[in-house]
């Protein structure tokens, strides 16, 4: 096997070389742009030796995230309190055995004055934050009362599946922790990013990015939108300066582009994080054309973490349900995970500037994925071929 | 898709050999794998599946019988008696956990003896509506085992004196007959599967080829996917948060409601892996032919399985620094338990990756990452 990659290598190089010196050079004229952006090696900025990178708001915020998840598997929860999590940012509360570090974090939660309700699908149809906060009620009222009942088709409660795992699901075999958190990668993360934070109306030439006045520390408005859309991505990582391999810490985006960086797509993550960071010095520098470039490259390489993950999801659910043997804790829980993916679908942003797959065409799969029973009526060929229109795009 | 890209893979052998490369031998392709397989599946049958079975089912037994003593005469010296057969017991299962095959795993062996954290909600469904059925039914792998028998007669109370009046209690009685219950459950199990091992040894041990069916493959597989979720995610992954966002999970430590013993069960545990990756003999110091033996003569030294062993003394130096109590371990530095997670994983790797490599074993199942 080694061989034979040294010898692409060496085929490679050769190639290379002979293409070198077939080309005339004209390129080596040196542009000049009036603004040269020069990236730092890390996403550190600073001004007068203060740091003027903060999004502690999108850290709350991701935190509640992944704390309201941890509510979704638990017995007879009361769905108003949800609800006030979810609209309000308040009412978390540490799980049993919380470190006092954790029981303190919670609390910083509770009054961050930060929520997650207005931020979720924001720029998208008006029908989604609705839909994702109906999540939350249709578990505490349909199966978080029906703990102890063994699920069926057309019955919601519990099931342990061969391979040891137990999901709570709905009706329709649906594991609403999953199709949450799921969904808010593209209804917030996706979202934020794409159409809030890296869009026009927060970093574009209008926006204030006059650096003159200011004292150690201290941001311009440009600047700070920028590292609010970086917070999403990166808000749970213990060290901004390592990001470009990501630790997949918390529920939402950072821990998938982990796992595609790692699978799918090698190298994916050191794009997005590099694009972020020649994005914030082109801002520093003033320089619109390169803080508009990398903040494309930022908004299509993420999509792509979701369009791998919606197909990935739907191709292994596809697997569990061909098997002689069907583990439908495992077939639930992919495709719950492969749902909330596809809704994030449009929060997606290609290189036309336009959603990947639109609310409606969303909507289509997922009432497909719906009909009937649900997830127990799904077929492998209608998920592969779901999957293989998702792909294509990739 | 695979098809796909194998032909590519093919084509483009194809065209590089037309191309005339100058080939050069792998050297690992050098030792002919004329190692006597079936010495390991004798040495690890005999000497340590056998003889933990032989340990195990009478603990079982014992366990069974001082529920059945307690059941007649609720008194304090019978419920302490229960409590130290079970943890006896308990530790013992350490060292059988890891064989998931065969019998064990028709019958979901593991599954109903040791699913954690267990399902309060499920045990108290079950005990009130006193209709259940614990061996065909998933869903109660959950209310059953050594973690339901942890609750029966750990979390029912703060202390022994207070378990003591709950059981005495008349309107308790179909809790002593739900751990009855459990306990009959156990001690059916683990009599078929035990006999099974019995009966099947001789078959067994002389699969010894190189395929996915084989006895070594399965077992090696089992075996480290019980280093990866066995040990590694259920006994420190999962409880220290590393799955759940860094929320930590207390609550799912072993043996959660006598946690005191949480780190001894690990110990015991990896005690457990250490002596099958070197074919120790069960209770014993001697060695017989194993993995590590194996991989030595694959290898040509002990460079691979001294890193290995390296890796498992270190875990176990670092369990050794943790509180007795994970409970309180995770509540007072996680980090700590974060760190032996970290360890195992460096074992992960080396087992899974190099030594299958090594071994020209493929890995049968799928990522157990929590996901």
């Amino acid at each position: 096997m080694k061989i034979y990659y040294n010898s692409i290598k060496l085929l490679v190089a050769s190639m290379l070389i002979a293409t070198n010196f077939s080309c005339s050079s004209d390129d080596d004229q040196v542009i000049t742009t009036p603004n040269e952006v020069i990236a730092p090696d890390t996403y550190v900025f600073e001004r007068q030796g203060e740091s003027t990178v903060s999004y502690g708001g999108q850290t709350a915020r991701l935190d509640m995230a992944a704390s309201l998840f941890g509510k979704l598997n638990d017995e007879n929860v009361d769905g108003a309190s949800l609800l006030q999590m979810f609209e309000d940012g308040t009412g978390f509360t540490a799980e049993d055995g919380a470190s006092q570090d954790q029981i303190d974090a919670i609390n910083a939660l509770n009054s961050s004055g930060k929520k997650l309700g207005n931020k979720t699908a924001a720029y998208g149809d008006a029908s989604v934050q609705p839909k994702i906060a109906g999540f939350l009620t249709e578990y505490a009222e349909n199966v978080s009362t029906n703990f102890n009942v063994d699920a069926g088709v057309g019955v919601s409660g519990s099931h342990t599946g061969s391979g040891g795992r137990t999901v709570r699901i709905n009706e329709k075999g649906m594991e609403l922790n999953q199709v949450f958190a799921k969904s808010l990668i593209g209804a917030l993360v996706m979202d934020q990013v794409a159409y809030g934070y890296l869009s026009e109306v927060k970093i574009g030439d209008d926006v204030d990015n006059d650096a003159s006045a200011l004292g150690a520390g201290e941001y311009t408005t440009m600047e700070h939108h920028f590292d609010e859309g970086l917070g999403y991505v990166y808000g749970q990582e213990s060290d901004i300066t390592t990001a470009s391999t990501p630790q997949g810490n918390g529920i939402l985006f950072n821990k998938y582009l982990k796992k595609v960086n790692e699978s799918e797509e090698p190298g994916l993550a050191t794009e997005i994080y590099d694009a972020f960071k020649l994005g914030r010095a082109a801002i520093v520098a003033s320089n619109s054309e390169v803080r508009d470039e990398q903040a494309e490259i930022v908004k299509t390489k993420m999509s792509r973490v979701i369009l791998h993950k919606a197909a990935h999801y739907l191709r292994g659910a596809a697997e569990a349900k061909a098997a002689a043997d069907v583990d439908y804790a495992d077939y639930f829980h992919g495709l719950s995970e492969g749902y909330g993916f596809i809704l994030s679908l449009q929060f997606t942003y290609d290189a036309d500037g336009m959603n990947y797959f639109s609310h409606s065409e969303v909507e289509t799969m997922l009432s497909t994925l719906e009909s009937g029973n649900g997830f127990w009526d799904r077929t492998p060929s209608e998920l592969d071929d779901m999957a293989a229109q998702i792909e294509a795009k990739l | 898709m695979n098809i796909k890209k194998t032909s590519c893979i093919y084509l483009l052998i194809a065209f590089l050999i037309a191309l005339s490369c100058s080939d050069s031998s792998d050297s690992n392709e050098n030792v002919v794998d004329n190692f006597d397989r079936q010495t390991i599946l004798e040495n690890v049958t005999d000497n340590i599946i056998l003889p933990a079975f032989d340990d195990f089912n009478p603990k079982i037994a014992q366990l069974k019988e001082s529920i059945t003593q307690f059941s007649i005469s609720t008194t304090l010296a019978n419920l302490e008696t229960v409590q130290e057969l079970w943890v006896d017991a308990y530790k013992s299962w350490q060292h059988l956990e890891m064989f998931n095959i065969a019998k064990a795993e028709e019958l979901y062996f593991l599954q109903k003896m040791n699913t954690y954290p267990t399902s309060v909600s499920r045990i108290e469904n079950n005990i009130n509506t006193n209709n259940y059925n614990l061996d065909s039914n998933n869903n109660n792998w959950s209310a059953q085992g050594f973690p339901a028998l942890d609750y029966l007669l750990f979390g029912l109370a703060d202390t022994n004196s207070e378990t003591l009046i709950f059981y005495q209690n008349d309107e308790n009685l179909a809790y002593l007959n739900y751990l009855q219950a459990v306990a009959s459950q156990m001690l059916q199990v683990t009599d078929m599967v035990h006999q099974d091992w019995i009966l099947i040894r001789d078959v067994f041990v002389t699969s010894s080829e190189n395929s996915a069916t084989s006895s070594l493959n399965m077992l090696t597989n089992d075996f480290i996917y019980y280093f990866e979720k066995g040990l590694r995610t259920n006994k420190f992954g999962i409880p220290a948060g590393v799955f759940s966002g860094n929320n930590t999970r207390a609550a799912n430590v072993e043996a959660y409601y006598n946690s005191t013993i949480s780190k001894t069960l690990a110990l015991e545990a990896i005690e457990a892996v250490e002596g099958f990756f070197i074919g120790q003999t069960y209770n014993s110091t001697s060695t017989g032919e194993s993995l590590k033996s194996y991989l030595d003569y694959m290898t040509d030294n002990t460079t691979l399985s001294s890193t290995v062993l390296m890796k498992f003394s270190d875990s176990k130096l670092l369990i050794n620094t943790l509180d007795d109590n994970f409970v309180n371990q995770i509540v007072l530095n996680n980090e700590l338990m974060i760190d032996v997670f970290n360890k195992l994983q460096e074992g992960v790797v080396l087992l899974k990756t190099d030594m299958l490599s090594v071994l020209s074993i493929s890995v049968d199942y799928i990522d157990a990452d929590g996901d």
